[in-house]
């Protein structure tokens, strides 16, 4: 396999500043006012290869260049500096359903979209009955897409392109959109298309479990600069303990007599790692400076998922055990024999009581991957879809009337 | 990396780079998404009567009307000479390619700033809009010499007019190639600077009713005042309305310097609107 894509010293400044008629005038008067614009670099000196066939996550929290990257990459807007040069027809799933015309039909919005992406019309025809299959409209066809359901409309659009067929495909938070099943549909046509045809794909997700299921490699964006590349769960550890340490100013709650300094994960090995397997065993250790002794401590872990809800919480309390801390650090070291949670992303959060008062609330402490254990072939992975537990259980086939 | 480095420029497909020099027309990929030209075009003509009663008649409506408005207005009211013609045959002839001509310049002006948000998300050559527009109007073009061949055969048979076109008829492809290069060009140039001063389109509104005025469309060129005359003659819109009637209605035809100096007109503007285009087309997302 060879080359696929590459990024060469990459960069791309924004001119943060008014566009207006005193810009103009302080243009063509060099003695007015000085420039005030500021330049933004959301790009900096980018530089990275893939291979053909390859599928790499591209990671980073909100600002740190992805989308501007992306851009870049299908050619939206042209860089400040470097090259990319590509190998092969690319095509990118920034938003589906570009161009959709709401009072076309089903029809003839898939021609003028696929038209949008660089399709053939021939190439289109050839592929409506799948598209029009995978997206599940089939009787709607040659009904205005105004008229179709958000999800319809996504599903047809997230069809198209889909099908599109391009030797690089760049997705970004598509897999957002849609319900479990369109997801794992979703899913299984991005492995087929990088395991049996040989497609490059480039992924762009918040969802680490997403990254991990699906890319073996990824990179690590962190203010315009390239700050990790390698296998995705190296990268992700990267990226979780970037997050936290740019965390100073958690909310806390509480009379704060006792403060959370540290909230360190142990993987089955007791190294520290962010990415948990499911199934092993697992400890968290919390270090909390008191600022005083403090009696009867209770303390929580929390495990929430990304929309704040509580999934699980370890409390000392359900174990029937208060402890007492004294001035200084105090360290809890928290063990699970099993780590049962679904693969997914969780925010972990802390809790701590003295005597029935309310010491110290505090969320979104720590991020925490959970990964599937590794399966046997032809086995379908756990996932959030079936709940939020897994649990270990006997299973028998025990046949009547034996 | 450094593997990477290597492969030499031969091996890839296309290379992205900061600015690509003006006279670079990106034709072949033009070619390759003629698909797009197409559909977009179809996607505008059908937009236009989606969910009305009238359907494709809406298209003859506007210009029945602002025939009938005008014959009333600046025939009746006004009195303004029409060249001998029966009024409505000669405003039905002014529209027709001012039409075409104004249609393109506002609606290409207008191009970039009204499709950003498909420019912000997906790539195709830009260039695939104006054309797009250019195939549209046509199409109108087209409807709209049909509402005037009907009128022509109205006033043939209904009255004492006789209709006679000239040779010089045959110079209209040229005529309207003129016409869509001009506007192409202006509307290029217009477009490009709309991205970052949106007051060009408010401007152009303007400038395009103004010019109207200033050319031969509710009056005969030869209603002009000698006075003005040099004035008139820098209106390259002018020559080619008043060839298209000398054409249509056998009249003596004296407009070659006229057309010659559109035709140059046609060339400058084109190269200026294409250089334009070229210096914003990778960037003007990021600002627009």
């Amino acid at each position: 396999m060879g080359a696929a894509l590459f990024v060469d010293n990459l960069s791309k400044e924004y001119r943060l500043g008014q566009q207006n008629a005193r810009r103009w005038l302080g243009q063509a008067l060099p003695s007015g006012k000085q420039n005030s614009d500021v330049l933004l670099k959301a790009l900096d000196g980018v530089s990275f290869g893939v291979e053909q066939g390859e599928v790499l996550g591209i990671m980073g929290r909100n600002g740190a260049g992805k989308s501007t990257l992306l851009k870049l990459l299908s050619r939206i807007t042209a860089p400040s500096s470097g090259q990319i040069k590509q190998k092969g027809r690319m095509a990118s799933l920034l938003e589906v359903g570009t161009g959709f015309h709401p009072d076309l039909t089903g029809r003839e919005n898939v021609f003028l979209n696929g038209a949008i992406l660089g399709m053939r019309k021939a190439e289109v025809r050839k592929r409506l009955d799948e598209i029009v299959e995978f997206a599940g409209v089939s009787a709607f066809l040659d009904t205005p897409v105004k008229r179709y359901s958000s999800g319809m409309y996504v599903r047809l659009a997230f069809a198209v392109a889909a099908h599109l067929d391009p030797e690089i495909l760049i997705i970004d938070e598509v897999l957002a959109v849609g319900d479990a099943e369109f997801q794992k549909k979703c899913v299984d046509k991005m492995k087929s298309a990088s395991a049996g045809q040989g497609k490059t794909i480039l992924f762009v997700s918040h969802n680490l479990a997403f990254v991990q299921a699906l890319c073996p490699r990824a990179i690590l964006l962190e203010q315009g600069r390239l700050k990790a590349d390698g296998p995705t769960a190296d990268v992700i550890q990267h990226y979780i303990q970037g997050i936290q340490s740019s965390q100073d100013s958690l909310t806390r709650s509480g009379n704060l007599l006792a403060e959370l300094q540290s909230l360190q994960m142990y993987n089955e090995k007791d190294q520290p790692s962010a990415l948990i397997q499911q199934g092993q065993p697992c400890s968290f250790v919390l270090e909390y400076h008191a600022k005083q002794a403090l009696e009867q401590v209770g303390v929580a872990l929390g495990f929430n998922d990304m929309g704040g809800q509580r999934i699980l919480s370890i409390w000392s309390e359900f174990q029937q055990q208060r402890f007492s801390f004294s001035p200084g650090m105090n360290t809890i070291r928290i063990t699970l024999p099993a780590m049962k949670l679904m693969p997914a992303n969780y925010m972990l959060a802390s809790y701590l009581t003295a005597s029935g008062n309310l010491v110290e609330d505090v969320v979104d402490v720590q991020q925490l991957l959970v990964v599937a254990p590794p399966l046997k072939e032809g086995f379908a992975a756990p996932s959030l879809n079936q709940g939020v537990f897994n649990d270990e259980a006997t299973i028998l086939l025990e046949t009547p009337n034996k | 990396m450094n593997s990477f480095q290597r492969i030499s420029d031969d091996y890839w497909d296309r290379i992205l780079r900061p600015r690509s020099p003006w006279w670079k027309l990106p034709v072949r990929e033009i070619w390759e998404y003629r698909d797009l030209i197409l559909l977009l075009f179809r996607r505008d003509l059908i937009s236009v009567y989606k969910q009305t009663v009238l359907g494709p008649i809406w298209f003859f409506v506007g210009p029945l009307f602002t025939v009938a408005v005008y014959t009333l207005v600046f025939g009746r009211v006004a009195k303004l000479p029409s060249d001998g013609l029966p009024p409505p045959l000669f405003y039905m002839s002014g529209i027709l390619l001012w039409s075409f001509f104004s249609s393109n310049l506002t609606a290409i002006t207008g191009s970039l700033v009204q499709n950003a948000s498909l420019f912000g998300k997906v790539y195709f050559p830009r260039l695939v809009v104006p054309l797009s527009i250019l195939m549209s109007s046509l199409v109108k073009l087209g409807i709209q010499a049909l509402m005037l061949l009907l009128l022509l055969g109205y006033f043939v048979l209904n009255t004492d007019f006789s209709w006679k076109p000239g040779l010089s008829l045959c110079l209209l492809p040229f005529l309207l190639l003129l016409l869509a290069l001009i506007a192409l060009g202006l509307g290029l140039v217009f477009a490009s600077f709309s991205t970052r001063y949106r007051d060009l389109n408010h401007l152009v509104g303007f400038g395009v009713l103004l010019l109207m005025y200033a050319s031969p469309v509710i009056y005969p060129a030869s209603f002009v005042p000698p006075s003005l005359q040099p004035f008139f003659a820098l209106n390259p819109i002018a020559p080619i309305l008043e060839a298209f009637k000398s054409g249509l209605f056998g009249l003596p035809f004296s407009h070659w310097t006229g057309l010659a100096y559109s035709s140059a007109f046609a060339l400058f503007t084109l190269i200026l609107g294409l250089m334009a285009f070229q210096r914003v087309e990778g960037r003007f997302v990021d600002y627009i």
